[in-house]
């Protein structure tokens, strides 16, 4: 068998949102049975998908109700502009091309302004380079939050403090994959005064409760006291975690100034194990989250259908001639 | 890691004790340009070196890989990074789990089939490498000259 098809098949109901299905091995072909869809008469509604290697990304055959009955029509993804399906390699982590940003402003959560944003959506991650008015945010990873389309997006967390002055045009890529194994280090860009910090990261920490963890932080990053010190995540939530150190006398956190730059960012690097993701404390460092993977576009004519359907698939590799 | 004592040959210089650092390949270049680099085969007994070692300089001594670490666009100017792991000794320790290490197994065609038509590989390991003090572990990056 090791030289035929590999098949893989399963089942799930939709639940109206896009569906990652993560397989074992690359995958040259798949289909999509949309059950619930099947066996309905509603007009417009898709209940066969299937994918081919060479199809670009998003795409895919759709097969569907041109009428309110049994009757069937074909047609592409691309073609009814809808979402069909995206074949992923998460362990594939390198930049995209510098794509050109025209300004950053001047505040915590700083806006880039540019005429591209096609392949970035809210929770993507972007690296900045090149902006000679705000080099204080440049070479750092950003997760971005809200996206005007072909107008600017912002970063998803904010800065302790406003970098300083605005950037005046440069570059950002696209970091397509995250960082592989877990727990991943992460740069801090503000941290509380409290019996318990809160810290807040660029990008989202990934960190399970019991994950240990320590800072690094530089001087021109004020709170010099937190420096090496090592904590325990004692609560998580989106863009930033909670520890158990006592930082209320601590300096106040800053991010550094322009006039600081080269600087070295503050950082959280997690040590030691005990975590919920590998409670044999062995495994931290080892968890590789990357995966080989289909997402399944959402609709009434996308393969992960519209809530309660119930969807088969298969999913399989042969010899490409 | 030891010192590696003077001798008295044309062109060599003493090591003194030193800390590793693990690099990538690609600074190799920028290495041998630093002031004050010994060179491997600068070394008195060279015999002594790491194969992967590419020199010393102070107290740190080079070994690289083609896989060292790179981060890749992440400089004020969108240049990679790369990684330099400068570890104590006994920074880091590998565990064998019953005293067994990683296997990597290919299996030529006439062992894998009665046609002999195909051959695979794989490995398999039961090894854990742990960072056993983290504080014992400095990285130092750079970007290319």
């Amino acid at each position: 068998m090791s030289y035929g098809t590999i098949i893989q098949q399963g089942r799930f109901v939709a639940d109206g949102n896009v569906k990652v299905i993560q397989l074992r091995s690359d995958v040259d072909w798949m289909q999509v049975i949309n059950f619930t869809e099947a066996t309905a008469q509603n007009n417009g509604h898709g209940f066969r998908y299937s994918w081919y290697r060479g199809m670009a990304l998003n795409d895919g055959f759709i097969e569907y109700h041109p009428a309110a009955d049994h009757t069937a029509a074909i047609d592409t993804a691309v073609n009814a502009a809808v979402a069909g399906f995206k074949l992923v390699d998460t362990s594939v982590t390198t930049p995209s091309a510098p794509i050109a940003e025209t300004a950053i402003t001047d505040v915590v959560a700083p806006v880039i302004s540019t005429a591209t944003t096609t392949g970035i959506s809210v929770g993507s991650i972007v690296r900045l380079s090149n902006d000679a008015g705000q080099p204080n945010t440049m070479g750092i990873d950003f997760q971005v939050g809200a996206i005007t389309p072909g107008v600017n997006f912002t970063v998803a967390y904010n800065l302790a403090n406003a970098p300083g002055a605005a950037g005046t045009g440069g570059f950002y890529r696209i970091i397509a994959n995250d960082a592989i194994f877990y727990p991943k280090r992460r740069t801090v860009c503000n941290v509380t005064a409290a019996a318990n910090a809160v810290i807040t990261t660029t990008v989202s920490n990934g960190f399970t409760v019991g994950q240990k963890v320590r800072f690094k932080v530089p001087a021109v990053c004020g709170m010099i006291e937190l420096d090496g010190l090592q904590g325990t995540v004692v609560a998580t939530a989106a863009g930033s975690f909670t520890v158990d150190i006592d930082t209320t006398a601590f300096t106040a956190f800053a991010w550094p100034a322009i006039a600081s730059v080269p600087f070295t960012p503050a950082e959280v690097i997690p040590v030691g194990e005990d975590s919920v993701v590998a409670p044999n404390g062995l495994g931290d460092a080892t968890e590789n989250q990357a995966y080989i993977g289909m997402i399944l576009g959402a609709g009434v004519l996308s393969p992960a259908g519209s809530n309660t359907d119930v969807i088969y698939w298969v999913a399989g590799k042969s010899e490409n001639l | 890691m030891d010192n590696i004592e003077g001798e008295d040959k044309f062109g060599t210089a003493p090591v003194r004790d030193a800390y590793f650092g693990l690099c990538s390949t690609q600074l190799t270049g920028n290495l041998d340009n630093v002031n004050g680099f010994i060179h491997k085969n600068q070394y008195p007994a060279p015999m002594n070196a790491l194969r992967s070692e590419w020199g010393s300089i102070g107290n740190l001594r080079f070994l690289v890989s083609s896989i060292g670490s790179v981060t890749a666009n992440a400089s004020l100017l969108g240049a990679n990074v790369y990684n330099i792991f400068c570890v104590g000794m006994e920074a880091y320790a590998c565990v064998e789990q019953d005293g067994y290490s990683a296997s990597f197994i290919y299996r030529p065609p006439i062992y894998d089939g009665p046609l002999a038509l195909n051959a695979s590989v794989g490995y398999k390991f039961a090894e854990v490498p742990r960072i056993t003090n983290d504080l014992w572990v400095l990285n130092l990056r750079t970007t290319l000259a």
